[in-house]
């Protein structure tokens, strides 16, 4: 019965209700099963069946909500003819999609109260990336993606950076796949899933949406939901592309004749001899090796998936095998993937479901030594110099040797593939659910699943007779003894982990205006992990190269751990209230307990709010022609971070690995002593963000746009504080110490500059923009400790005041030109005309280590990316542009490459414009043999613009006609083309400006530039 | 259901919930004092960087150029606060010193062994005197910490007068001669005897100036020790003679367990001193630690501790070769030859000779420098200068130096022995440094040392992390 005051304009009662149906199909007239059709303001609906028809009853004059999740949502007046209604809905190109996933459960994207970015299988779709990751860089605001190498599969890991850092330690967001989330650790999470079985990735970037995730949302959260069969449709895919791969820079380095020029030269001046015969006549050299053409090469890239979804109200499934395959743009480097994945879901009655998700994946990547690290196969190409040759006369590789070349690396094509390092992973991630509903609107839902993975890492160094080199004696040259010995390593890890999570979601809307949805639920997982490794020398035979084929007792290692089991119990909840489809509110809370902390100390609250206004449901806005969508967004949470606080920090460990050998044989004695101070304080880090929003939409929604403000405090970080080797330990002890603060905005702006039917042009332009300060504003009892180091020194050091990942050194201010320049400097040892001149900053008349200061950082003003899809009759064209603002590189590059003018390296062709003299120049320092001014030394020298724009992706496709399609009863045939990083525009002189997370470029593995076809087929 | 799912405890790990309980947990709190010894902080690097290469009987070597430019440094005595030679001898002595300390703290209160807990006790005072008394000479004043910190507080303290730290090590040395056993045996050879202390003590006071404690305490070694001169000065370096009759106390080594790590529980000087590129050792030598002609030039004729000390030219290989004229970084083709161990494994670069840290010889020495020429002053020097050429140890020779020498002149001879006797044994700059030479003498002024060279400069990194330090004037 109405209340006795309802207004007398509401006459809902008085109406009839009367019968409704009618078919639901998309563009092509393909049927839509599946579509929700609810009667606007009450909870009246139905879903469409396998055809698409649809039937409920509803009162007279009411209106009809149509929305399918990738389409738009329509809304039909019932007025006139209620049967044989015709609905036609378009795919929708403009919102990702109207389904957000949120953690425990989805939201209408007009509900939700958070900051949320969701990216479609569709961009997905469009780049060719082992690691779907990758895919996200540029194409959701707030998201910073960075590749850390370019090596095949993804192997080097992806920094995904969910506004910003938090952090001095992880800064990787928690995944969560199909309700299971992931272990933490490593960045290269992700390339064990096939980009091709997701249907969509939802960004939860701010806390009042991360806040259910609690202890480890402080990173953000990323949910990956996996493609599910639907009712009524049964396609088979099958996708193909294939294409090559090339390096798309090669630095200039020196040739045979120049380096040999530049090497003499420095011996010269430092009264050293010339010890290498041949470089005495340096025009007879000629050219050289070029040895970038000898490690870099063409290189293939590949996919085939093949997938069927279908299935009806009863039983739905989606299944699929993925074969992948990259060969690396460095030799001896390449990747292969297999994955298989069934998705099922079940309606027993009318109550109980249930379903699962099985993803089973291979993967074996070939590596070559060190991504990214000094010494590894691109930074070695770097040092050999050109008068090396690649093969000796008989064809064999060619080993330098010590003495006659004066050079003792090894020849980086040798080591890159004679060396045969195997990584390979097999991954089994399977989730299983059960959900009841036993009365209308509230659902029970109980979630198993678990995530084995096993590694292996297989290492061989062969016996290459062949590579030995004689000196004039005959004994052997001592660098060409590399090789004498055969060596293989093996190690076998295990980490499994296990969930099990209860959940009781109530859905309702009361008196019709009052929408609640009530969430309470129970989490435990659990992590383990073990390993095993043994490495055996003196191998008798170089093809068998497995461990056990090698002499017993000439295993000098064999090691293994077992690492006590991580757990985290957590209990959670949420609140959402919407009133009127006007104001929305929304409360999080989420209990979690760690185990790696003191008992006592093991719980935490994490609490989200958040609210929002939608205004353009108001009635001063409805209808209005220019505001088609305006709402506003708070929120204010706290999450946490327990990754940087190691295990058992507040215990005394004794640490067991030391060792001194006693008595007339050496017997080998252990020794037990703490090399850490403990600290039973840690917590794990947390941050407090609040962040503002708004949407718009503008023209009928022809233009809309997101913007969120954040603001995110971190109060107790982690910070590894250095403690004084006086303490008699050497282990830096973690402690909450620091604080930092994190602000930003993000953009998302989409153009639907021209929209057509079918037949004409239809020209969408999406806009991401991020930008964000972040900075350590304190460190407490802390003193500024360094991070990440290379051959030259300390790079990145934090302190106060400065952004995570701030480079620390010396202020390189030009050359002394005069031996006056250098009288009347500060006292820099070893410095002479010609060498890099630096700053005495404390004015002490001295060039010491207190002179340096910070010199640059690696997070960049802003990143954005902007993506272009055009599409005419049958044909699309996707350009997808992609770039980062502002950020510096430290190019430890140019240590080895400027080494030339030092010591034995080769170097670039910028060595060549040296310092000779007087006024010859101001910014190449002259060549010394020994770098007696430590020229090399880390300073503002070294640092380059990072700045870079890129065409990310250039896409060209073409649908085949419907009447090509009849012939070979096929449902859809697409062909396209796709180029990667075609172009790059950068002032950075390295290979690649992505160099990874850290901005220190140790020899990063280059992107690689791809051209590629494909085909996606339907059936 | 929280807590007891969440209840963990290391699986893999001891903590000091568990440990510091058994008479095996302290032997092992006090072989962790000892391990220090043989690493990078001490004599795998430090001290051969700085004894050795920082004073004038070696230079560098090794491949030229920016090679081995930590020990360059210390060669050209242009020191930055960033060498790692310097923090690596700080290091690995407050290490050591740290976990003496923890051996003090704990051992007496556990119910163990009376006889190992007596003697863990004596070790650790007589290891915490040891890297005690090479912090204070290396880096003038340096904090002094008895027991061990708790918190930062505790460990940035200020740096203490040395005065202070010397009567510390001579506290600690007494209570170690009233602890320590006189001998071991078995498994338990190479631990520090009373001897070992006594021994340590007179060098001590030798350093502090205290010549009649320097000669009593050495005299009592040299009585009460048992321990003897080798005929063949050449036997004190040999692994079939280790731990041997003059020994009173060596750094244990053994080999073939580590690779390319100053760290492992080898000596690394067997490949970084070998001549380099020859191949007579398992990665060919490195060549490092190469002797000077002055220092070569200057042994006598028939000084047999010459051909066990130095590779020259013409010496013959084990393999039938000889040394080349010159080599990379040895123009003259010198080497150390002393800690030559060969291949003693096909592929493996550490060795496992011991290195002494005291024998009988310098107690000899130390009575001789502490007496003066008085006649049992005299037949001291001569007793160590008749074996290194060959003689009877106890009857008088020719080389002797004779009586109705001026001290003067005298204490210069027990210098010039020294040099020669414990040539690359990692003392020689502290006894420059000791008798003044390090300022003074004619090499080392024209390597351009400055008179702020006596103490090394703190290093960079510790004075990064802590308030309590002060860097050394000059640097």
């Amino acid at each position: 019965p109405a209340p006795a005051a309802a207004p007398a304009t509401m006459h809902a009662t008085l109406l009839a209700d009367v019968p409704v149906s009618g078919r639901v199909v998309q563009e092509n007239g393909q049927p839509l099963p599946g579509v929700t059709v609810i009667v606007k303001g009450t909870t009246i609906g139905a879903s469409t069946d396998a055809n698409g028809n649809f039937s409920l009853t509803a009162p007279e004059n009411s209106t009809l909500i149509f929305s399918y999740v990738g389409f738009t949502r329509r809304e039909v007046p019932l007025s006139g003819a209620t049967a044989g209604l015709s609905i036609t809905l378009q795919e929708d190109a403009r919102a990702l999609s109207e389904v957000v996933v949120v953690g425990y459960g989805t939201q209408e994207r007009g509900s939700v109260t958070g900051a949320v970015s969701s990216v479609s299988s569709r961009e997905i779709a469009t780049q060719p990336v082992a690691d779907v990751t990758q895919a996200l860089q540029g194409r959701a605001a707030g998201v910073t993606v960075t590749s850390n190498g370019g090596a095949p599969g993804g192997a080097a890991g992806t920094s995904v950076r969910i506004r910003g850092l938090t952090s001095a330690g992880n800064n990787s967001p928690l995944y969560v796949v199909d309700g299971f989330p992931l272990p933490d650790g490593g960045e290269n999470q992700l390339n064990a899933i096939s980009p091709n079985d997701i249907e969509t990735i939802d960004i939860l970037k701010d806390a009042s949406a991360t806040a259910i995730y609690g202890v480890r949302a402080a990173n953000g959260v990323v949910i990956i939901t996996t493609k599910r069969g639907k009712a009524g449709v049964s396609t088979i895919n099958l996708d193909v592309y294939r294409g090559v791969q090339s390096v798309w820079r090669k630095l200039e380095l020196l040739n045979a004749e120049e380096y040999a020029v530049i090497n003499n030269e420095s011996r010269v001046a430092a009264g050293q001899p010339i010890v290498v015969d041949r470089l005495r006549n340096p025009q007879a050299l000629g050219e050289g090796t070029d040895w970038q053409d000898a490690i870099f090469r063409r290189a293939a890239i590949q996919n085939y998936a093949l997938s069927a979804t279908g299935g009806s109200e009863k039983a739905r499934f989606a299944v699929s095998g993925t074969y992948f395959q990259q060969d690396g743009t460095i030799v001896g480097s390449n990747f292969e993937r297999f994955t298989l994945r069934a998705n099922g879901d079940v309606q027993v009655n009318r109550i109980l479901k249930f379903g699962n998700s099985i993803s089973l994946t291979h993967l074996s990547d070939r590596q070559i030594t060190t991504n990214n690290g000094e010494y590894g196969t691109v930074q070695q190409a770097l040092r050999v110099p050109a008068i090396i040759p690649l093969y000796r006369p008989d064809g064999y590789f060619y080993e330098p040797r010590g003495a006659q070349d004066n050079f003792i690396e090894e020849n980086p094509v040798v080591a890159a593939t004679l060396n045969n390092q195997r990584f390979t992973r097999n991954r089994a991630l399977t989730t299983l659910f059960a959900e009841l509903e036993p009365v209308k609107g509230l659902r029970l839902r109980t979630n198993v699943g678990f995530d084995f993975i096993f590694d292996n890492f297989n290492a061989f160094r062969p016996t290459v007779p062949e590579l030995r080199v004689n000196n004039p004696d005959g004994s052997q040259d001592t660098y060409s003894t590399r090789y004498n010995l055969a060596g293989g390593t093996a190690t076998s890890s295990y980490a499994p982990s296990y969930l099990i999570e209860n959940t009781a979601t109530y859905d309702r809307l009361f008196a019709d205006k009052h929408q609640v949805t009530f969430l309470l639920g129970q989490s435990a997982q659990w992590f383990n992990f073990s390993n095993v490794e043994a490495y055996r020398t003196g191998y008798l035979r170089n093809d068998l190269q497995v461990i056990n084929s090698g002499p017993i007792n000439t295993q000098l290692a064999n090691a293994g751990r077992i690492d006590p089991t991580a757990k985290l119990a957590s209990y959670f909840g949420r609140v959402n209230y919407e009133f009127g489809g006007k104001y929305l509110f929304s409360a999080t809370a989420r209990l979690d307990g760690s185990g790696r902390f003191e008992p006592g100390n093991q719980f935490g609250f994490f609490p989200g709010v958040s609210a929002g206004w939608r205004v353009s449901e108001e009635d001063f806005l409805k209808g209005n022609n220019v505001i088609s969508n305006l709402k506003v967004r708070a929120g204010y949470g706290k999450v946490g971070n327990p990754n940087n606080a190691g295990r058992f920090a507040y215990l005394f460990s004794i640490n067991p690995d030391i060792q001194y050998p006693f008595g007339p044989n050496g017997t080998i004695q252990n020794g037990g002593a703490p090399t850490r101070l403990s600290n039973n304080e840690l917590r794990w880090e947390t941050n407090n963000q609040t962040n503002l929003g708004f949407d718009f939409g503008f023209l009928d929604n022809r233009f809309e746009a997101t913007v969120d403000l954040y603001n995110r405090n971190s109060p107790n970080l982690i910070a590894p504080v250095p403690v004084s080797l006086v303490s008699g330990t050497y282990e830096r002890v973690n402690r909450n110490a620091a604080s930092a603060y994190n602000r930003g905005i993000d953009v998302s702006f989409t153009s639907h500059n021209l929209q057509g039917s079918s037949r004409a042009v239809d020209w969408t332009t999406n806009l991401v923009f991020s930008a964000y300060k972040t900075r350590l504003e304190s460190l407490g009892v802390g003193q500024p400790y360094n991070g990440l180091g290379s051959l030259a020194g300390v790079i990145v050091r934090y302190d106060k005041g400065q952004a995570f990942g701030s480079y620390y050194g010396y202020v390189a201010d030009g050359l002394f030109q005069t031996p006056e320049d250098v009288q009347k400097h500060a006292t820099q040892n070893g410095a002479a005309p010609g060498d890099i001149r630096f700053k005495d900053l404390n004015g002490d008349g001295l060039i010491t280590a207190l002179d340096r200061t910070f010199i640059g950082n690696p997070n960049p003003d802003f990143t954005y990316g902007i993506n272009n899809t055009v599409t005419w009759k049958g044909f699309d064209l996707n350009v997808f542009l992609q770039g980062s603002q502002g950020n510096q590189i430290y190019n430890q590059n140019r240590y080895i490459l400027e080494s030339a003018l030092y010591g034995n390296s080769s170097g670039s062709t910028r060595v060549l414009g040296r310092w000779t003299g007087p006024g010859t120049s101001n910014t190449v320092p002259r060549a010394i043999a020994g770098d007696p001014n430590t020229n090399l030394r880390v300073s503002s020298y070294y640092m380059e613009d990072g700045s870079y724009l890129r065409l990310k992706t250039l896409t060209l496709g073409y649908k085949l006609p419907a009447a090509v399609l009849g012939r070979i009863s096929a449902k859809q045939i697409r062909l396209y083309v796709t180029g990667q990083n075609l172009v790059t525009l950068t002032k950075y002189t390295g290979f690649d400006p992505e160099v990874g997370a850290s901005g220190v470029d140790l020899g990063v593995y280059p992107q690689p530039r791809v051209l590629l076809a494909g085909v996606n087929i339907g059936f | 259901c929280g807590k007891d799912f969440l209840a963990e405890s290391p699986t893999d790990q001891v903590t000091d919930a568990n440990f510091y309980k058994t008479t095996t947990d302290a032997i092992q709190a006090v072989n962790a004092a000892y391990s220090e010894l043989g690493k990078g902080g001490q004599y795998n690097y430090a001290l051969w960087g700085l004894g050795d290469i920082g004073a004038d009987i070696s230079t560098t070597g090794g491949g030229g150029g920016g090679d081995g430019i930590e020990q360059q440094q210390l060669d050209n005595y242009n020191i930055p606060s960033t060498n790692p030679i310097v923090a690596r001898l700080w290091g690995g002595s407050f290490i050591g010193v740290g976990r003496a300390n923890i051996v003090l703290q704990k051992v007496p209160t556990m119910t163990i062994d009376p006889a190992i807990q007596k003697r863990s006790l004596g070790e650790a005072h007589f290891l915490r005197a040891k890297y005690y008394f090479d912090l204070v000479r290396a880096y003038g004043d340096v904090p002094l910490l008895t027991k061990p910190p708790v918190s930062l507080a505790e460990v940035n303290v200020a740096r203490s007068p040395a005065a202070d730290v010397y009567a510390l090590i001579v506290k600690d040395l007494t209570e170690a001669i009233d602890l320590l056993p006189a001998s071991y045996s078995g498994e338990d050879i190479g631990r520090a005897t009373k001897w070992a202390a006594t021994g340590l003590l007179a060098k001590v006071y030798l350093t502090q100036g205290n010549l009649a404690g320097a000669a009593t305490q050495a005299k009592a070694v040299i009585a009460g020790s048992g321990k003897s001169l080798w005929a063949d000065y050449g036997d004190n370096f040999k692994v079939a003679t280790e731990n041997g009759k003059e020994s009173l106390f060596e750094v244990q080594y053994i080999a073939g367990r580590n690779q390319y790590t100053f760290d492992g529980l080898g000596f690394v000087g067997n490949e970084f001193f070998g001549p380099r590129g020859q191949g007579i050792v398992p990665q060919g030598g490195y060549g490092f630690n190469v002797p000077e002609p002055g220092f070569v030039n200057g042994y006598e004729a028939g000084d047999k501790r010459r051909q066990v000390t130095i590779w020259e030219p013409g010496d013959k290989y084990p393999d039938g070769r000889v040394q080349p004229a010159s080599l990379p970084g040895s123009p003259n083709g010198y080497n150390c030859k002393k800690w030559f161990v060969g291949k003693v494994n096909t592929n493996i670069w550490d060795s496992e000779l011991n290195i002494p840290v005291l024998r009988l010889a310098e107690m000899y020495l130390i009575q001789a420098e502490g007496e003066g020429p008085t006649a049992s002053g005299l037949e001291a020097l001569n007793k160590v200068r008749r074996r290194a050429f060959g003689l009877p140890i106890d009857a008088a020779s020719t080389r002797d130096i004779a009586a109705g020498i001026s001290a003067a002149d005298f204490k210069k001879a027990v210098w010039r022995e020294r040099k020669y006797e414990l040539a690359f044994e990692n003392d020689r700059w502290f006894d420059m440094k000791r008798t003044g030479e390090l300022l003074t003498s004619d090499y080392t002024k024209a390597k351009g040392i400055k008179s702020f060279n006596v103490v090394l400069p703190i290093p960079q990194d510790e004075l990064d992390v802590n308030t309590g330090l002060k860097q050394n004037p000059g640097y």
